[in-house]
C-alpha cells in the first residue's frame, strides 16, 4: 500500500514537472553564456512575449564547447532555434559546418573588426582581452603590450589559458593573422623561454594572479571584473594602446538562428530581442561587465567604453581560417 | 519443465537487450569512424601524457588504498568508541562530488578560508599558499574522493573474518602470524577495489582540470572540442580502453577468488580491545585522519558560507534544480537497478563460454569517454518519428546516464547473485511456483542489500553527472551540478560554498534515509 502511494506521488511529481514544459508557443535556445548572466535576460523575454523559453546551458566543465558539438551532431535534424554564443570563433565554425542560417551583420560590429572584414554573424556586447595584474606584488612597471610579457623581469610570473579552448584560442589565432607566422612563432617561443604558465582556463588565470602565484595574467575583462567585484587586489591593464600598439582584441557575443530549426518564428523574435539595447545594458550591468558595441547605452564605471579604446583590426573569417594552424604551431613549440 | 524453459527465454532476452542497448552506441561510433581524419596525433607527447596520467592515477589509487585499507582494518578489528559515527563520516566523502572536494580544498588556502583565519590568529601567514595546486592537489583530492570504495570493500571483508578463522590462523603460530594470514585474506578485496578506484580516477576530468594538471582525458577532450574530430578522439581513447579491459580481466579473475572466500567464511568476528599508548595511538590516527579527510573541508565550506541568510538565499536559487536533480537521479537509479538486475541474472544463469565477452561489452560503456558515448547516442536517436520523440524527451538522458553507470551496477549485482542458490530457484519452479513469486520470495530477500547498495551508488553517480547532461538533456531541464559550474565563474564565493553544502546535505539526507530504511527492514525481518 505504502509503495503504491509512493509510486503515485512520484509519478504525479514527475508528470507535473514534464507537463509544465508543454506550452503552445515556445523557443529553444542553446547558450554557452554563463547561466546567471543569461537567465534573467531570457526570463524577461518570456515575460514580455509570453513565449516559453526552453534553454540548454553549457558549463565551464566542458569549456563551453559541449553545445557546439551537440549542434554539429544534431545538424541533420536540428532541435535548437537560436544559438547564443559568448564569443564568435565557434559561431564561424558552426557556419562552416552549415549548422546556422546566415545572419546579417549589424553595422556596429564593424566597430570591432576591420572595415573590409567579411563578417557573417550578428555580434553584440563584447569582452576584451586584457592583463590582470596583482597590485600587491606589482607596484609600478606594468606591461603595456603583449610583447612585454616576454621580458626577463616577468620570467615565471605570467599566466595564460590553454589556447585549445575558449577566448585564448581566438585571441592567439587573431595574433597569428595580424602578426604573421614568423612573429607569432617568435612570441610563443619567447613566452616558453620566459617560463610563462599555461593554465586550463581564464578563470584559473584570474585565481592564480589573485593568489599571487603569478603576477600577470592574460585573460578577459569579465574575469578581471569579477575579481575586482570581490575586492581582490588586482588591476586591469588594456594592452596594445598608444601609437605603437596593435590595439586590444575584442570578442563580441554572437547570436544566430539555427538552420531548419523547429520554431523559426519564435526563434526570430528571440534573436531580435537579444539584439536590443536592453540586452547590452543588462550585460554591461552584470558581473561580466560586457562592453556595449551595438547601442549607445549608459554604462557603469567599471565597464570599458568602446569609444575610448584602440581596437585590434581583425577579420573573423581569417581568424577562423588560422585557428587550426595556430594550434599546430602552438602545440609544436609548447610541447618541444 | 515449461517454466524452466521460460527461464531460458528470460536469460536469452536479457542477453539480447544488453547487446542492443550497449552495441547501438558502439556500432554508431564504428560507423562514423573515419580513418582519413586520423591526424595531428603527436604520439610522443601522447605517450608521455598517458604514462604521466598513469603515474598520477596510480599515486592517487595507492594513497586511497592506504587510507581506506588502514582505516577499515582498524575500525573493523579494534574496539573504537563511536565507530558507527566514524564509519558514516568516512563514507560521506564518496557522496560528495569530486569537484566539490576540489573546490573546497582549493579554497582552504584562500585569504578568507578557515585555515588562513586560524593561521593569522596564531601568528602564521599562509596567504597565497599554493601547496594544494598542481599534481599534489590532484592526487590528494582524487584519493580522498574515492577511498571510501576501498574502505567498504576491506571493512566488509574484515567482518567475514570470524572467530573460527582466527582460531585456525592461530594454530599456524603466534598472533602476529595470524595477523599476516588475515592480511593475506584481505589482499584480494583490497586489490579489486583499488583497481576499480584506478579506473574511476582515470576517467575523472573535473579534478585535474580544477588543479590545472594536463591528463590523458584532457587530450581526448581537445580532439572533440578544438578539432571536432570524433574519430581522432576515439583513436586516442584506445590505449585507455585497452588498459581498462586488461584491468577488468584482472578484476574478473580476482572476484572469482572473492566469491570463494566469501562462501567459506563465517561472520560475527570479535574485536580487539586496546589500552594504554596503543589505544592513544590508534585513536589519534583515526580521529586525525577523519578530521583531515572530511571534517576540515566540510567546515571550510560552512565557514565560507558565512551566514544562514546566504544559505537560504542559495536554497531559494537552486530549489527547482535540487528537486529536478533528486527526481532525475532517483528515476535513473531505479532504471539502472532494474536493468542491471535483469542483465546480471541473465549473465549468471547463461551457460555459455562466450558470456565473458558480454561482460566486456557492458564494461566498455564505462570506459568510453562520456562525450563520445553521448554524441553516438545523438547520432542514433536524433531521427524523425518515434525515435525523435524519445530523443526530445527526458528519456534520452535517462538512457545515456543509465548506460554509462550500468557496468558498475552490473558488477556489484553479479556478486549478489552468487548468494542466491540456484537449487532453491529450480525447486520452486519445478513445483509450479510462478515467476513473480520466485522473484518476490527467493530473489528479492537475498538480493536486497545489493539492490539498495547499487541504488545508493547509482543515485550519487547520476546526481553528479555533468557531461551527459550538457550533451543530452532536453531543453529546459535544469539540474544542480550545472548550476554549481555556472556560479564557479563569477561567484560569489559564499554563494558557491552554500550551494555545494546544499548538494552535500541533500545527498546525505537521501542516502541516510535509504540506509536507515534498509536497516529498519532488516531488524523487523529478524524480529519476525
Amino acid at each position: 500500500m505504502k509503495i503504491k502511494f509512493l509510486i503515485t506521488v512520484i509519478s504525479a511529481v514527475v508528470f507535473s514537472q514534464l507537463s509544465g514544459c508543454q506550452q503552445t508557443e515556445e523557443v529553444i535556445i542553446y547558450t554557452s553564456h554563463d547561466r546567471n548572466i543569461s537567465e534573467p535576460i531570457l526570463r524577461q523575454f518570456e515575460r514580455e512575449t509570453g513565449i516559453h523559453v526552453r534553454v540548454v546551458y553549457d558549463t565551464e566543465a566542458n569549456k563551453t564547447t559541449g553545445l557546439v558539438n551537440r549542434l554539429i551532431a544534431e545538424r541533420k535534424i536540428p532541435r535548437a532555434d537560436v544559438f547564443w554564443n559568448n564569443e564568435f570563433i565557434r559561431t564561424v565554425h558552426l557556419q562552416e559546418f552549415d549548422v546556422l542560417s546566415p545572419s546579417l551583420p549589424l553595422n556596429p560590429v564593424k566597430n570591432i573588426f576591420s572595415s573590409n572584414s567579411n563578417v557573417s554573424f550578428t555580434g553584440f556586447a563584447a569582452r576584451a582581452r586584457v592583463f590582470i595584474i596583482n597590485t600587491n606584488r606589482v607596484k609600478d612597471a606594468v606591461p603595456k603590450n603583449l610583447e612585454d610579457l616576454t621580458h626577463k623581469q616577468w620570467s615565471e610570473k605570467v599566466a595564460f589559458a590553454n589556447p585549445h579552448f575558449g577566448t585564448t584560442g581566438t585571441h592567439f589565432s587573431a595574433l597569428l593573422s595580424v602578426w604573421g607566422e614568423e612573429k607569432f612563432r617568435y612570441w610563443i617561443t619567447a613566452l616558453k623561454k620566459n617560463k610563462a604558465a599555461m593554465l586550463p582556463g581564464n578563470a584559473q588565470v584570474r585565481d592564480q594572479v589573485v593568489s599571487g602565484k603569478y603576477l600577470i595574467g592574460l585573460t578577459d575583462t569579465d574575469d578581471v571584473n569579477s575579481a575586482l567585484l570581490a575586492k581582490k587586489k588586482v588591476q586591469m591593464i588594456i594592452p596594445g594602446q598608444g601609437s605603437h600598439g596593435i590595439g586590444v582584441f575584442m570578442i563580441p557575443n554572437t547570436v544566430s538562428l539555427v538552420k531548419g530549426s523547429p520554431n523559426q518564428k519564435t526563434g526570430k523574435r528571440l534573436f531580435d530581442f537579444l539584439l536590443q539595447a536592453n540586452t547590452e545594458r543588462q550585460l554591461a550591468n552584470s558581473p561580466s561587465a560586457q562592453i556595449p558595441i551595438l547601442h549607445s547605452v549608459a554604462i557603469p564605471s567599471n565597464v570599458l567604453d568602446i569609444k575610448t579604446l584602440m581596437i585590434m583590426e581583425t577579420d573573423p573569417k581569417e581568424i577562423s581560417a588560422q585557428y587550426q594552424k595556430m594550434l599546430s604551431i602552438f602545440t609544436a613549440i609548447w610541447n618541444r | 519443465m515449461n517454466i524452466l524453459q521460460n527461464r531460458q527465454t528470460i536469460v536469452l532476452t536479457s542477453f539480447l537487450i544488453i547487446l542492443i542497448v550497449c552495441l547501438i552506441p558502439l556500432f554508431q561510433l564504428a560507423l562514423s569512424f573515419d580513418f582519413s581524419v586520423i591526424n595531428n596525433v603527436n604520439t610522443v607527447n601522447l605517450s608521455t601524457l598517458f604514462f604521466d596520467s598513469i603515474l598520477i592515477v596510480g599515486a592517487a589509487s595507492l594513497i586511497a588504498m592506504f587510507i581506506g585499507g588502514v582505516l577499515a582494518y582498524y575500525l573493523a578489528t579494534v574496539h573504537i568508541r563511536f565507530s558507527i559515527v566514524l564509519i558514516l563520516l568516512l563514507l560521506t566523502n564518496f557522496f560528495i562530488p569530486s569537484y566539490i572536494h576540489a573546490l573546497s580544498w582549493s579554497r582552504l588556502f584562500m585569504d578568507e578560508s578557515i585555515l588562513n583565519t586560524i593561521a593569522i590568529y596564531t601568528g602564521m601567514d599562509i596567504k597565497g599558499s599554493t601547496v594544494i595546486d598542481g599534481w599534489f592537489g590532484t592526487v590528494w583530492v582524487l584519493a580522498l574522493s574515492y577511498f571510501p570504495i576501498i574502505f567498504v570493500a576491506v571493512y566488509l571483508s574484515c567482518l567475514r573474518w570470524g572467530q573460527s578463522m582466527q582460531n585456525a590462523a592461530l594454530m599456524f603460530g603466534s598472533p602476529s602470524r595470524a595477523r599476516i594470514i588475515r592480511l593475506t585474506f584481505l589482499r584480494v578485496p583490497l586489490l579489486v577495489s583499488t583497481l576499480l578506484v584506478f579506473l574511476l580516477i582515470f576517467s575523472d576530468f573535473g579534478v585535474p582540470d580544477l588543479f590545472q594538471i594536463p591528463m590523458y582525458s584532457t587530450e581526448i577532450f581537445i580532439q572533440l572540442s578544438s578539432y571536432y574530430n570524433n574519430s581522432n578522439a576515439l583513436f586516442i581513447s584506445l590505449p585507455y580502453i585497452i588498459t581498462s579491459c586488461i584491468i577488468l580481466w584482472w578484476i574478473i579473475s580476482l572476484t572469482k577468488k572473492i566469491s570463494l572466500s566469501l562462501s567459506t567464511a563465517d561472520s560475527n568476528p570479535s574485536k580487539v580491545r586496546v589500552s594504554g599508548p596503543v589505544s592513544f595511538l590508534v585513536h589519534t590516527l583515526l580521529y586525525g585522519c577523519i578530521f583531515i579527510v572530511i571534517v576540515l573541508p566540510l567546515l571550510n565550506l560552512i565557514y565560507l558560507t558565512q551566514d544562514f541568510e546566504m544559505f537560504f538565499r542559495a536554497f531559494e536559487l537552486v530549489k527547482t534544480d535540487l528537486l529536478n536533480s533528486t527526481l532525475f537521479a532517483g528515476f535513473v537509479s531505479i532504471v539502472i537497478v532494474l536493468f542491471a538486475l535483469y542483465a546480471s541474472y541473465g549473465y549468471v544463469r547463461l551457460k555459455s563460454h562466450y558470456k565473458e565477452g558480454l561482460r566486456i561489452i557492458i564494461f566498455l560503456m564505462l570506459v568510453l569517454p562520456a562525450s563520445l558515448l553521448a554524441l553516438s547516442l545523438i547520432s542514433f536517436w536524433n531521427q524523425e518519428g518515434m525515435m525523435g520523440w524519445f530523443y526530445q524527451s527526458e528519456g534520452i538522458v535517462v538512457l545515456g546516464v543509465s548506460i554509462r553507470w550500468l557496468p558498475i551496477a552490473f558488477e556489484i549485482l553479479l556478486i549478489g547473485w552468487l548468494f542466491v542458490n540456484e537449487k532453491q530457484e529450480n525447486a520452486a519452479l519445478v513445483f509450479g511456483v510462478g515467476w513473480w513469486s520466485v522473484v518476490k520470495n527467493i530473489h528479492f530477500p537475498q538480493m536486497k542489500p545489493f539492490i539498495l547498495s547499487v541504488f545508493i551508488l547509482c543515485f550519487v553517480l547520476a546526481f553528479n553527472e555533468l557531461t551527459m547532461m550538457v550533451l543530452l538533456s532536453p531543453p529546459g531541464l535544469s539540474l544542480l551540478p550545472g548550476r554549481i559550474f555556472s556560479v564557479i565563474h563569477y561567484g560569489p564565493e559564499n554563494l558557491l560554498a552554500a550551494i555545494c553544502l546544499i548538494q552535500v546535505i541533500t545527498i546525505l539526507v537521501i542516502v541516510s534515509s535509504i540506509a536507515w530504511y534498509n536497516r529498519h527492514l532488516i531488524i523487523s525481518t529478524q524480529r519476525a
